[in-house]
């Protein structure tokens, strides 16, 4: 009976349509973490009452969809600082973009305008996958997206991520889990904005891999937010739940936090829209 | 010293996250590292982020951490104390945790504040129901 409801729990998704700074979304994302977290404690506490008692509510799995302002990250390996980085952050942030340091796998990537990311914020546990199963899934979901929605061919890879051809890379996977709870997630480049400031860095520790994009596949203009309601349906599917909007009324603490975020991004203003490349001499 | 490669004297405890740790009670010594099914359900370890020699750890809190292709999953400390040693082995062959989780690929030892933790934690039995539901 517990495992039936469960299995119908829907997730819950959210479409953030102004690009946002990547620290206040890391934030957000340590914030629902952590809600996700106390919830099931909580939970696991008082599991001898009614499952529909009230306080003894489920924590909900949440897809976020966004884009971010430009920023490149450094993933776990890249943690400890050293003089090298310090110098590579200074030249990656005269560019015009800011330079985080994080805790997921991977190595740096850049995101930007132009490029969804997705951060599913699941319980692992919960949905009985492996780590490994749910790095497959995400790898599949953007994968499908590409070559099913775009009908633009990809290429098998023994590397992680989506690519179109051995050396041409489209979409990428860093993900962290702690206490078998997600966070980061995906990022896929929709139009040809994030290439150039893809080309200042070795993106996830490829020497000769560029990045591509839907748009410059497509040679065509694309817009992102006709990709949210396929990429929403492709996350439905691939893990076979049904998705649903966060809604005030029915998370008013989740939506209450998103909204925080949505609205840093609209009163952040215009971004650069590529890498100023000739930096001060100084 | 070479005795101290045999940890099967003293029985093993495992938590929720899938770490195992097993005590001896004479020198309070705490070997620890993930468990099989922990290493199955993350594939091929890239790199292991260990914690430092004497950091003071209270259980729960994380200590470091194991990336698998793309997936950087953290590790929590089983019981209380000071880290006494790292396997320093694991920065140059990673790989070690999934070829041997529960032996050579060991994490650190702790030397433990409060041997009475180890009884809150599961047994094997209850470890194997854990992995099962």
């Amino acid at each position: 009976m517990a495992a039936a409801v469960r299995a119908r729990l829907p997730i819950l998704y959210h479409y953030l349509p102004t690009p946002v700074p990547y620290k206040p979304a890391l934030e957000l994302q340590e914030r629902l973490h952590q809600l996700q977290l106390a919830t099931r404690r909580r939970q696991s506490h008082s599991q001898n009452s009614s499952l529909n008692e009230e306080g003894n509510k489920t924590h909900p799995d949440i897809l976020l969809l966004l884009q971010h302002r430009p920023v490149y990250t450094g993933g776990r390996r890249q943690q400890q600082w050293t003089d090298e980085l310090e110098l590579e952050q200074k030249r990656l942030q005269h560019l015009g973009a800011d330079w985080v340091p994080t805790a997921r796998g991977g190595e740096t990537t850049f995101h930007g305008p132009g490029q969804i990311v997705a951060y599913p914020l699941f319980d692992l546990g919960r949905m009985s996958r492996s780590i490994r199963c749910y790095i497959d899934d995400l790898q599949s979901i953007m994968q499908q997206h590409v070559t099913i929605t775009h009908r633009i061919s990809t290429t098998p890879s023994s590397l992680t991520g989506v690519f179109v051809t051995p050396t041409s890379k489209i979409g990428s996977i860093g993900v962290q889990v702690r206490h078998r709870l997600t966070t980061h997630g995906l990022s896929l480049n929709i139009t040809p904005e994030p290439l150039a400031w893809f080309d200042q860095v070795v993106a996830c520790g490829l020497p000769g891999v560029r990045q591509t994009s839907i748009g410059a596949e497509l040679g065509r203009e694309v817009r992102i937010e006709n990709e949210i309601a396929p990429l929403v349906e492709r996350f439905g599917r691939g893990f076979q739940r049904e998705m649903r909007p966060v809604l005030e009324d029915e998370e008013p603490e989740v939506y209450a936090m998103i909204r925080e975020l949505e609205i840093l991004g609209e009163n952040a203003g215009p971004w650069l829209s590529g890498p100023l490349l000739s930096p001060p001499t100084s | 010293m070479a005795s101290s490669r045999f940890y099967s004297h003293n029985p093993k405890k495992y938590t929720l996250d899938h770490e195992w740790v097993s005590l001896d009670s004479e020198t309070l010594l705490a070997t620890i590292s993930i468990t099989h099914y922990a290493q199955s359900s993350l594939g091929d370890v890239v790199f292991v982020e260990l914690p430092k020699v004497g950091d003071e750890v209270k259980a729960g809190e994380q200590i470091g951490a194991v990336e698998s292709v793309k997936a950087a999953s953290d590790i929590y400390a089983p019981i209380s104390g000071v880290i006494e040693e790292v396997n320093s082995a694991l920065d140059q062959q990673p790989s070690l945790l999934n070829k041997f989780p529960e032996g050579d690929g060991w994490l650190c030892k702790i030397r433990a504040a409060n041997p009475d933790e180890m009884e809150i934690l599961m047994t094997p039995e209850a470890y194997k129901e854990h992995c099962e539901t």
